[in-house]
């Protein structure tokens, strides 16, 4: 019952941070941890992986309709509508996404079952020298086989990699462009970042887009039968819900880049397929974010944020994370977690059409809306760390920046901003470690 | 003695029943230790009729310093000697413990120097040994692992890393041998696998106690400190504070996950050698 609870609890989490632009895991965990500091150790565990999972499938239609990432796992996606084939197949790519994030679960969640007598044997992955040779070559990808020119590309890159090094490193006790302001001290806040590049720019795009789907009459159809569509992509699929499983072991790294690399490798073995590159990115995503879970479920070690904030919110209610109390669990959290699955799948493709009904319907006002929604995320998490002016600057100064730059591919940039720390602390141990 | 302390409590109760505006800063996350000691304290003082503006600053110590540096109304300030605003090296952030600021000393955490893997304390000190350390991002902390290998001739590389998930990662992985940290002898990880704390460096190695002033301040202190209050409301929320720690089953079961010491006392004489103790280890 216990467990039934955290799922019906976890789908409807998961709808609000794959819905809402800017609501996060982690934000989403700050919000629900006055109920999770009072439950069992499975029931916020179940929550946890059933919520994650539903706002993949979610997130899926923010950025589809709105043109806004609902996750940072959805930018290669967004960076692929502005490819015309996908919009005269949005229909399709509605479907294909959303059976593309179902299958990876599926097997995402097999390949979990089949092998957990296994995984809590093996940490290869989890070695300095591993993390650090994927996420080099996920880098190496992310700057040469962007939208860009490969220098522009690298100017991105450098230009986010600084930008994500300003603040105070309390490892080297060293400030990196801070000019003795205390906001700056803390270090370029994510959330405002990423909305004010991708965003922000998206809605002036959207301005012209609620027009157009007055106009279309809002038809969001399939061009060809269902089973035809999958069976056509059912190759990148796998393939896909292979890459995202691996890379979401890489600790700090791979779920972060995890679309992303399924992307990149799509793009060479399908390269005029936008279609497939756009399942490739949302599938592997979904299995990134299953395998994400196998440190924490078997070596109790988090490895992104939300786990990070998961392992603290434990101790509060006196839970210590042990396997050993989720191992009689693990088959109903298997079938649970599956069912989530099926219904986050069903009721995401069945709500593609009232979503955008409702876009259309509210027409001009869609995009003040979406703004005032953005705004107040943004400024909601700022105000809860005191710092409501300086993430509204961030997401001002972003803002502009995304529309000086929104033709161009900021993938390089986002992902220098975002992975910059994790890495240069993974090059420093593996400096000391091997030389 | 004890009829006349519970007195004195109850008038100090009484006097400063009256609503008053206190700033509480949290310089670390919404969710951490912190919090817990912030979100109980804070109980008490509201029952007390304090109306009690929480402040929390996730980690941005130089943001929890400006709010304690700038603010103009009774102030407390819970922080841990391992925060940046405990941190000396910290020219930004640091702020200084005083006799006079100093309203609670909390608790304390011992540092153990464990395994992390198969590899025991036989095996460090062999000579002409070789091993990885993690340590925290702390140069005394990192020079005395290397002393004390030295006087070993045993060779030590050290790691700094300063989350407890990121050495835990390095550990299952295989990465290092040995983990010196603040609060991990009562871990499922490291339990049974610590040889010694910072507390009993002076028996185990009585050749290292030219480093002692170092070693004496390696443990993590947590402690409050204030400012804006007249001494009977500090006084008063001595006792107010005490008797949470004393009473609150959520801080019980912390101190003991934590393995953390908590200092009790019943005089303000018994308090005033506490404080001595807090400041030979600070």
């Amino acid at each position: 019952m216990d467990l039934t609870i955290a799922t019906i609890i976890g789908i409807f989490a998961g709808i609000l941070v794959g819905l809402l632009p800017g609501f996060g895991m982690s934000t989403c965990l700050l919000l629900f941890s006055p109920i999770l500091i009072s439950q069992s150790l499975v029931f916020c565990i179940m929550f946890y992986c059933v919520a994650s999972s539903t706002s993949q499938y979610f997130g899926s239609i923010t950025t589809l309709a709105l043109k806004i990432p609902g996750e940072t796992t959805s930018l290669p996606l967004l960076e692929l509508m502005k490819d015309q084939r996908i919009q005269n197949r949005i229909g399709d790519v509605y479907f294909l996404t959303s059976f593309g994030s179902f299958s990876a679960s599926l097997i995402s969640a097999v390949l979990i079952l089949i092998s957990f007598e296994y995984l809590s044997s093996i940490t290869t992955y989890l070695k300095t020298y591993a993390i650090f040779a994927c996420s080099l070559i996920g880098f190496i990808l992310c700057i040469l086989f962007s939208e860009n020119k490969i220098f522009v590309s690298l100017l991105l890159f450098i230009f986010g990699w600084i930008v994500g090094k300003i603040g105070y490193d309390i490892s080297t006790n060293e400030n990196f462009l801070t000019f003795d302001n205390v906001y700056l001290y803390g270090g370029i806040p994510t959330l405002p970042i990423i909305m004010g590049i991708y965003a922000i720019p998206g809605l002036f795009k959207m301005f012209s887009y609620v027009r157009s789907v007055e106009k279309q009459n809002i038809e969001i159809y399939l061009t060809e039968r269902k089973s035809v569509l999958i069976l056509k992509n059912w190759k990148t699929m796998v393939v896909s819900s292979f890459v995202g499983f691996i890379m979401g072991l890489i600790p700090y790294i791979g779920n972060g880049m995890s679309s992303y690399t399924s992307y990149l490798l799509d793009k060479k073995t399908n390269k005029n397929d936008a279609i497939s590159n756009a399942v490739a990115s949302e599938t592997a995503n979904n299995s990134a974010n299953l395998s994400v879970l196998i440190p924490l479920l078997f070596l109790g070690i988090a490895i992104i944020p939300s786990e990070y904030l998961l392992l603290e919110i434990l101790p509060l209610g006196n839970k210590a994370f042990s396997f050993s109390l989720m191992q009689p669990y693990l088959l109903s959290m298997f079938i649970l977690l599956m069912i989530s699955n099926v219904v986050s799948f069903y009721f995401s493709w069945n709500c593609v059409r009232p979503f955008i009904r409702m876009i259309s319907s509210f027409n001009n006002t869609i995009p003040l809306v979406i703004i005032l929604t953005i705004v107040s995320c943004v400024g909601y998490i700022g105000g809860e760390y005191q710092q409501f002016q300086y993430y509204m600057i961030v997401l001002l100064a972003s803002s502009i920046f995304g529309l000086l730059f929104r033709n161009f591919d900021l993938l390089p940039f986002a992902y220098a901003f975002m992975l910059q720390n994790n890495f240069e602390q993974i090059l420093y141990r593996l400096l000391k470690l091997y030389f | 003695m004890k009829l006349v302390f519970g007195l004195l409590f109850s008038l100090l109760i009484a006097t400063s029943a009256f609503a008053k505006d206190v700033l509480f800063i949290n310089g670390g996350s919404p969710t951490g230790t912190n919090s817990v000691y912030a979100r109980e304290i804070i109980n008490q003082l509201q029952e007390l009729k304090f109306s009690v503006d929480l402040k929390t600053t996730n980690s941005n110590c130089a943001l929890a310093k400006n709010l304690w540096d700038f603010s103009d109304k009774p102030t407390i300030f819970v922080m841990g000697s391992n925060d940046g605003t405990g941190q000396r090296n910290n020219a930004v952030c640091f702020i200084e413990a005083t006799r006079q600021n100093l309203l609670y000393w909390l608790n304390t955490s011992p540092m153990s120097f464990c395994s992390a893997g198969s590899k025991t304390w036989f095996d460090f000190v062999k000579p002409g040994s070789s091993h990885t350390v993690i340590t925290m991002p702390n140069d005394s902390q990192e020079k005395f692992i290397h002393d004390l290998a030295k006087s070993f001739d045993a060779k030590v590389k050290t790691i700094r890393v300063y989350g407890y998930n990121d050495a835990l990662t390095m550990v299952k992985a295989g990465d290092v041998d040995f983990v010196f940290r603040v609060g991990i002898h009562v871990t499922s990880e490291f339990k049974d696998k610590c040889f010694w704390n910072h507390a009993e460096i002076d028996s185990t190695f009585p050749n290292m106690q030219k480093s002692r002033l170092d070693y004496m301040k390696f443990g993590e202190q947590m402690f409050l400190i204030s400012k804006g209050f007249s001494q009977l409301e500090i006084q008063s929320l001595r006792l107010q504070i005490r008797n949470t720690i004393r009473s609150s089953e959520e801080i019980k079961k912390l101190v003991l996950r934590r393995g953390q010491t908590v200092y009790d006392w019943n005089s303000v004489e018994e308090h005033d050698k506490i404080v001595e103790k807090f400041f030979e280890t600070y």
